[in-house]
């Protein structure tokens, strides 16, 4: 592989890197539930992206089908809440449910407190071993067809289990469907 | 005949469940449909396939012994435990058929329900992590499935189902990320690798056993997290409850076991400081089960509180193999116990319980009262029940002080044996809390005798004497006397 | 790319996850903690048969069926939500959601919603 080459699979590793966490933070602090569901789906893209860096690009294709579900779900879910709620009520809710500044201070610091000792405490536990092992990168770009041959011919029970359970599911889609009596 | 024995050595260990997934596809012919003539057959084949699978599990263990594959594992362990969960689901079916027939979606119940008892033992009999995690994951899926079309027309328990299943979705996806960290550490595809490898001890595999107890944690709604499950609990239906207690909850002591091994190897090189820790969160948790159980009059959040009381015993025993009183054979061999516990003294006790909700329309402990002196047979049965929960104390304890100087940490065994000993006292409380109720007298004065079906007599009556034999055996063999069942002893696991 | 700089990395992304379940109080929020846990375990597989194991297929087929069981389960909580709750409760899930609350009626008391 050549070192242009490389070196573009590098920055574009960081974008995608950068990028999931940017989005990742903006969907989380970001109020209005359309804003979130942007970002969170283009968490998901950058996402995507880092498969193919990874030389594993069919797998963003695989299983996008069923998360492109969940979004869709999702901005259903979404749109059906914010379509009945008028500028007025939006802000007396937004009044009811703020917390005084205290109150928001601790909800952000506690968990963020909680998370860097816990983040420290497991550095400090595996930066030994992590830093004694070494990586070496391998190319091998794979194709959809070793996926299939190794997934039928070695996890075929979980394929079946999964596939049973999408047609009893849609009995489940059925029923939630229904109107109630 | 050498044709079906031909059929069942190439199908092997998955007879149970290409039984239970025969009768799923012949419902599937019948699940539209709203007739009761359908919904009986439905009913008929699916006992039959239960009966099938569980005669079928145990005879694929004595003919062919323990099977073991890349995906699969196959031994004593496992055929106990799809052994329970089929009798759970047969126990589950008789719950459903009773309380739901008149339901339009009767039939897909059931074949939610049979498909969440092949999730489950799909669970129990992998061998390799991506079987299990999927496994895993499909069966949190099921179950969430089943209590939602459980609680079709019951709008106050939706948000609280909601509630509850976050929290398995999380812990299926903190397993995820766990699994990531064994595959990190030396390429691990199964539990057999892990215990068999020399990377044993490798930081990535503690850490990702921290998650997974942090998983199992958030699975089992211990304390204090077990908001969403007592507010379910209290507003669904008596089937969408049994689903939780006699599916989901054994399910997760099972995978609890499944990672028993690899937890026993840490535990016996940690410190003093891991053994309190495990003191202290089983002491709390089954403490609290006893307070909120006492502190309240609603019968269902008693057994919700009480049924985390028997969770927390799960603690308890890690707690005890980490002070070095039993070996981690014999910690397998009391969880074992503490499952069959459960399930044999709370499916009758709950179904009772629902029986008089039913009937009297309250939920309330005060509806119990003149019980025992309308209903004398269920009374006398439900007694023996509740006793039940106190005979493991009373050889634990006696055991723990033999042990306490030969074991080496006095100290701790002290400790240990005066939690057990508190918790007991506050278990005994509750007990007899609930007996005294069955003889007060009734605030109106007089008593109307619930009418319990004819088979509930019978059914009660099944469960008590398992556990009356159980304990009969126990006693004699604690008192040296022989009990006739050759070298096989209840009591005797290697301690 | 380091092997040591993407372990931290997906490490910081899972505390980022765990940092949201206990920040967010809506259930988008809640999903989009939940995602970044699954994403930091997907990048960890990759990265690890990318550069430990040559390229060993078993990472990328517990990829699929991890996200693809893990997305289906919170499509049809999703479903539920939107087909089976009333206005009013889904509300509440979309503004006032927390996965962790402690109330006293947890240990003490009735539960009399």
């Amino acid at each position: 592989m050549s070192f242009e080459s490389h070196l573009i699979i590098i920055i574009i590793h960081y974008i995608s890197l950068s990028g999931l966490v940017i989005s990742g933070l903006l969907a989380l602090f970001l109020a209005g539930g359309r804003k979130k569901l942007f970002f969170m789906f283009l968490s998901f893209l950058f996402a995507g992206i880092l498969n193919f860096v990874y030389y594993s690009g069919v797998l963003f294709f695989i299983a996008g089908i069923i998360i492109i579900f969940f979004f869709l779900a999702l901005y259903l879910f979404v749109s059906q809440v914010e379509l009945f709620n008028t500028g007025q009520e939006l802000k007396k809710e937004e009044r009811k449910l703020s917390r005084s500044a205290a109150g928001s201070v601790m909800s952000v610091l506690l968990p963020f407190l909680l998370c860097s000792a816990a983040g420290y405490l497991v550095y400090d536990y595996t930066s030994d071993f992590l830093d004694k092992v070494s990586g070496m990168e391998n190319i091998s770009i794979l194709s959809l067809g070793d996926i299939a041959k190794r997934l039928l011919s070695d996890y075929s029970l979980a394929v079946i289990l999964t596939i049973s359970l999408l047609f009893l599911s849609f009995l489940w889609f059925l029923i939630m469907g229904q109107e109630e009596k | 005949m050498n044709f079906l024995i031909y059929i069942s050595e190439k199908i092997n260990p998955l007879q149970s469940i290409i039984v239970l997934s025969a009768s799923v596809l012949i419902s599937s012919f019948f699940a539209v449909s709203g007739r009761k003539a359908f919904k009986k057959f439905i009913i008929v084949i699916t006992f039959i396939s239960l009966i099938s699978a569980f005669y079928l599990n145990i005879y694929s263990f004595i003919s062919a012994g323990n099977f073991s594959s890349s995906l699969l594992t196959f031994g004593t362990l496992q055929v106990i435990e799809v052994s329970m969960i089929l009798f759970s689901t047969l126990n589950l079916l008789l719950f459903i058929a009773i309380y739901e027939i008149d339901c339009n979606h009767f039939i897909k119940i059931l074949m939610l329900l049979l498909f969440s008892a092949i999730c489950a033992i799909f669970v129990v009999v992998a061998g390799n992590f991506i079987l299990f995690f999927t496994s895993l994951t499909l069966f949190v899926l099921t179950i969430f499935q089943l209590a939602a079309s459980l609680n079709l027309n019951i709008s106050k328990s939706r948000p609280h189902i909601l509630g509850y299943f976050l929290r398995p979705v999380l812990t299926v996806i903190l397993f995820f990320f766990g699994f990531s960290l064994f595959y990190g550490a030396a390429e691990f595809k199964s539990m057999d690798q892990i215990l068999n490898s020399e990377s044993i001890s490798n930081p990535l595999i503690a850490l990702g056993l921290i998650i997974f107890g942090i998983a199992m944690y958030l699975y089992f709604f211990l304390f204090p997290f077990q908001n969403p499950y007592l507010g379910m609990v209290k507003r669904s239906r008596f089937s969408s409850n049994a689903v939780i207690w006699f599916l989901y909850f054994p399910v997760g002591f099972f995978i609890f076991l499944k990672f028993g091994d690899l937890y026993n190897y840490y535990i016996g090189k940690s410190s003093i400081y891991m053994s309190i820790t495990f003191m202290v969160i089983a002491f709390v948790c089954m403490l609290a089960g006893n307070i909120g159980a006492i502190t309240t009059g609603s019968i269902r959040r008693i057994l919700s509180f009480l049924f985390l009381f028997f969770t927390g015993i799960f603690l308890l025993n890690l707690s005890m193999f980490s002070a070095g009183i039993i070996s981690s054979v014999s910690t397998k061999w009391i969880n074992m116990a503490n499952i069959l516990l459960i399930m044999l003294s709370f499916i009758p006790i709950s179904s009772v319980f629902n029986e008089v909700e039913k009937n009297t329309g309250s939920d309330s402990i005060n509806g119990l009262a003149g019980f025992g002196r309308s209903n004398i047979f269920i009374v006398i049965n439900l007694i023996i029940l509740f006793l039940s929960w106190l005979m493991p104390a009373l050889y634990i304890l006696p055991l723990m002080r033999s042990r306490m100087v030969s074991s080496g940490a006095v100290a701790l065994n002290i400790i240990l044996m005066a939690i057990i000993a508190i918790v007991i006292i506050f278990l005994t409380v509750n007990i007899f809390r609930v007996i005294i109720q069955f003889f007060k007298r009734s605030p109106g004065g007089t008593v109307q005798k619930i009418r319990f079906p004819r088979f509930f007599y019978i059914y009660i009556t099944f469960f008590t004497l398992i556990i009356l034999a159980v304990s009969v055996l126990c006693l004699l063999e604690i008192s040296g006397i022989s009990t006739g069942t050759g070298s096989f002893k209840i009591t005797d696991f290697n301690l | 790319m380091s092997f040591q700089f993407i372990i931290y990395f997906n490490l910081a992304l899972f505390l980022l996850g765990v940092f949201g379940i206990l920040y967010s109080k809506d259930i988008v929020s809640l999903f989009i903690s939940y995602q970044f846990i699954i994403i930091s375990a997907a990048v960890n597989f990759l990265s690890f048969s990318k550069l430990l194991y040559k390229y060993s297929m078993w990472g990328v087929i517990f990829i699929i069926f991890g996200v693809v069981s893990i997305y289906f389960l919170m499509f049809c909580i999703i479903y539920y939500i939107y087909m089976k709750l009333d206005p009013l409760q889904k509300r509440v899930f979309y503004r006032n959601f927390r996965l962790f609350k402690i109330t006293r009626s947890d240990w003490w008391g009735e539960d009399n919603l």
